[in-house]
């Protein structure tokens, strides 16, 4: 897709009318503001619910060079544990 | 490309970029901010794959990098252009995962059975994922800067995948073999030139039946996108110790709501799992898969802010079509499972860490996407 | 004639109740006719190898392996639980006044500490009449001691278990000492464990006990030996470390082990009173979540981390 349309556009193609115009511009970014307020509340009653987080139990840096621990997290991954 | 008419006055479009840059800047600090909140609440490596994540999420909205649409445009169009680029991505990732892979026993593969749960699932989410426009990455990239049939499908996709994961040992009892890893047969050498060797032929082939067409990726850019992509695909590899993946992340998102409202996870084959009732009781910031779901989504927002893609106006839609995005977030979420990956999971990683499943994966979901590409047609849900 | 008085001596002398807590191999040899004496072997090494209890051992020893003195595997330093231990005892045929000897491979100064920690549980457990082979089964066979692979069958024992608190130091007691600092705290570990840049795997966090003093166990042998160095180098040592002394000590480390390694110095060779061995030690108290000293804080923590992932590069 090439450049898509502007704001201002959007405030064209929504109608003439002030009210049409600036719900065209604010709407995606009150959707935007939602997503992440819901996102960033699921976040903290996540961190809040889950078992406390040990700073000490957490891996090094990066795994290449230290042996492994457990594994949990792909969809492809050793079905024995 | 259709050029709009409307005629945009001179000043408004030389500001535009700066004021797109300028929220770009803004949302990049928000970044910054979240990824030293991340680091401080759990460490040094889930900061670095928030990071990774960022880097796929701006590399794929920054490039229109869509799986999905690369393989949509050449059955359509005959423009080999997306799946060129993909070819590349996969390869280089491919060279470097599977030499390391090799040397580091703490470094693990895209590792899963050669299964018919990954035929049926890989043609389903071929299918599904040209009706919903948007595969694993597609989906999260452009939920991430803000388009609404794709938050739509996200939901559905986050539920399908972890009711997929509840009912995987069925499908598996319908015929396994186990993960067949090319290095055990052909040793690491054999393997790049075998993968290299399908994708020249298969390049080779697709570049012969171009059609002369005007390809909706202006220059170089997808290309410079795919080289990236694979940096941080082995980033990833290197960092977690384990290859890109993302509909794990979005099933145990699932799996964690529904133990928070009530339901009995424990007794299930695949949930009830040790590790994994660990990992959904443990903060989701500390799932490897996770984290770089959501430095994706940061990192597309950012991306297409800057581009001026963001948060493009839903068009208008029937209420059928936003059900059909609904649908389709379940069968790509579910159908992704039984395939242990979606076109990152299973296509990406499992081809670059030399998995035979990754190529089944590509071969069935192809002949889905076929079939996807008519359906899409047939309920007139555009281009 | 004077041999035989010297052989009369040194087996009438124990039955005083006088027992040396270190014993050379020439002087264990001198006692090996005693029926009463009990031999604890308590090398854990796999039978078909070559310094294991199955393949030569002390005539007369019995085989106790380390392992079932300990605490359970999440906090391997507690005490064990004492009808298990009651039962061991019984096991070996040792009741209130058996002489034993404790016998370890000799292998390094650590190994030396699995032997001191077998000491300090019987020890603990009531009897009094204990001693360690200086120097373990490698300087057994170095003075051309005989091995042999029969085992000796033993009655058991009607020993009953009774906690001697006067060397043990609980939880309890060494939360009111650090929070009063009224006692010396001994921290057995390298400095690295002291300084909270290392943490044992059981171990819920690094650090060490709020104003303790770091004693390495090591600092008691002759190189990387198992051999102790002589009463009168110890105790030169002990005044170097201001550690001579009379106050209240209790000796910690990570699980007990490495700890009493200095509690049996400190104790039984140089005599001093009030020593006693936290035996759970840092991976208990922080698996509490009790107050420590040298816990890095979160930016230390990541320089740590770095620098210990960058090595293995």
């Amino acid at each position: 897709m090439s450049a898509a349309p502007s704001r201002l556009k959007q405030a064209r193609a929504a109608g003439r009318s002030p009210e049409a115009r600036i719900r065209a511009r604010w709407r995606p970014l009150v959707f935007a503001a939602i997503f992440w307020a819901l996102a960033t509340l699921l976040l903290t009653l996540d961190w809040r619910h889950a078992t406390p987080h040990n700073r000490f139990d957490e891996p090094l840096p990066w795994q290449l060079g230290h042996e492994k621990d457990g594994e949990a997290g792909h969809c492809a991954a050793p079905l024995t544990r | 490309m259709a050029v709009t008419s409307v005629p945009i006055p001179a000043a408004a479009a030389a500001a535009a970029p700066r004021s797109r840059y300028r929220s770009a800047v803004q949302l990049a600090t928000l970044a910054v901010v979240a990824w030293l909140a991340i680091t401080w609440l759990v460490g040094l490596r889930q900061g670095l794959l928030f990071l990774v994540g960022i880097g796929y999420g701006a590399v794929l909205a920054g490039v229109s990098f869509g799986f999905t649409t690369g393989w949509r445009i050449w059955i359509r169009d005959r423009d080999p252009t997306g799946f060129l680029a993909q070819f590349l991505a996969i390869g280089l990732a491919m060279l470097v995962s599977i030499p390391l892979i090799a040397t580091h026993p703490e470094l693990s593969g895209a590792v899963a059975p050669v299964s018919i749960s990954v035929v049926i699932g890989a043609f389903v989410f071929g299918l599904a994922m040209q009706i919903a426009d948007g595969c694993g990455s597609g989906t999260l990239y452009k939920a991430g800067l803000g388009n609404g049939f794709a938050l739509t499908v996200l939901p559905g996709f986050v539920v399908g995948s972890f009711v997929g994961a509840l009912h995987l040992d069925r499908w598996l009892a319908l015929g396994a073999l186990p993960p067949i890893a090319l290095t055990d047969h052909l040793g690491v050498a054999g393997t790049l030139i075998a993968q290299s060797a399908v994708f020249a032929v298969l390049a080779l082939w697709l570049w012969r039946r171009r059609r002369a067409t005007q390809t909706r990726w202006k220059g170089r850019a997808v290309y410079a996108g795919a080289v990236l992509l694979a940096v941080f695909a082995v980033l990833n590899l290197v960092i977690a110790g384990q290859p890109w993946g993302i509909v794990y992340g979005l099933g145990l998102w699932g799996a964690k709501i529904a133990t928070a409202l009530g339901m009995d996870l424990t007794t299930n084959a695949f949930w009830g799992r040790a590790a994994q009732q660990a990992q959904i009781h443990a903060p989701v910031l500390t799932d490897v898969t996770s984290i770089t779901n959501f430095g994706l989504l940061a990192g597309a927002m950012i991306a297409a802010t800057a581009r001026g893609t963001a948060c493009p106006p839903p068009e208008a839609q029937r209420a059928s079509q936003w059900i059909a995005a609904i649908v389709a977030g379940l069968a790509l979420g579910y159908s992704s499972r039984l395939a242990f990956g979606c076109n990152v999971g299973a296509y990406f990683s499992g081809i670059s860490t030399g998995s035979v499943h990754g190529w089944i994966w590509f071969a069935a979901a192809f002949a889905g996407s076929l079939l996807g590409v008519r359906l899409r047609a047939r309920l007139r849900l555009g281009a | 004639m004077l041999r035989l008085l010297i052989l009369l001596a040194s087996l009438w002398l124990p039955s005083l109740g006088v027992a040396q807590p270190l014993l050379s191999p020439d002087e264990l040899s001198a006692r090996l006719g005693d029926p009463a004496l009990r031999i604890v072997d308590i090398r854990a090494t796999p039978a078909r190898e070559a310094s294991s209890y199955a393949s030569g051992h002390i005539p007369g020893a019995l085989s106790a392996p380390y392992g079932k003195w300990r605490g359970p595997a999440a906090n391997p330093g507690a005490l064990p639980d004492a009808a298990a231990l009651q039962s061991l005892i019984r096991s070996l045929g040792i009741d209130a006044g058996t002489p034993v000897v404790v016998a370890a491979e000799g292998k390094d100064t650590t190994e030396f500490g699995a032997a001191a920690r077998v000491y300090w549980t019987l020890k603990a457990a009531g009897l009094t009449r204990l001693s360690i082979l200086n120097g373990g089964m490698k300087a057994w066979r170095a003075a051309g001691g005989a091995v042999t692979a029969d085992v000796r069958a033993v009655a058991p024992s009607q020993f009953v278990v009774a906690w001697n608190p006067q060397i043990i130091a609980s939880r309890e007691e060494v939360q009111q000492a650090a929070a009063q600092q009224s006692d010396l705290l001994l921290d057995a570990r390298p400095l690295a464990y002291f300084r909270g840049e290392s943490r044992h795997p059981a171990a819920r966090a690094p650090g060490t006990l709020v104003g303790a003093k770091n004693v390495p166990h090591d600092v008691w042998f002759v190189g990387d030996s198992a051999r102790l160095q002589s009463t009168a180098d110890a105790q030169r040592i002990a005044a170097e470390h201001g550690i001579a002394t009379d106050q209240p000590t209790v000796s910690f480390c990570n699980t007990g082990h490495w700890a009493a390694t200095n509690w049996f110095v400190l104790s039984e060779v140089l005599g001093q009173k009030d020593v006693k061995l936290y035996p759970e030690s840092m991976v208990g108290w922080s698996q509490a979540g009790l107050p420590m000293d040298h816990v890095p804080g979160r930016l230390q923590q990541f320089w740590l981390q770095f620098r210990e992932a960058i090595g293995a590069l």
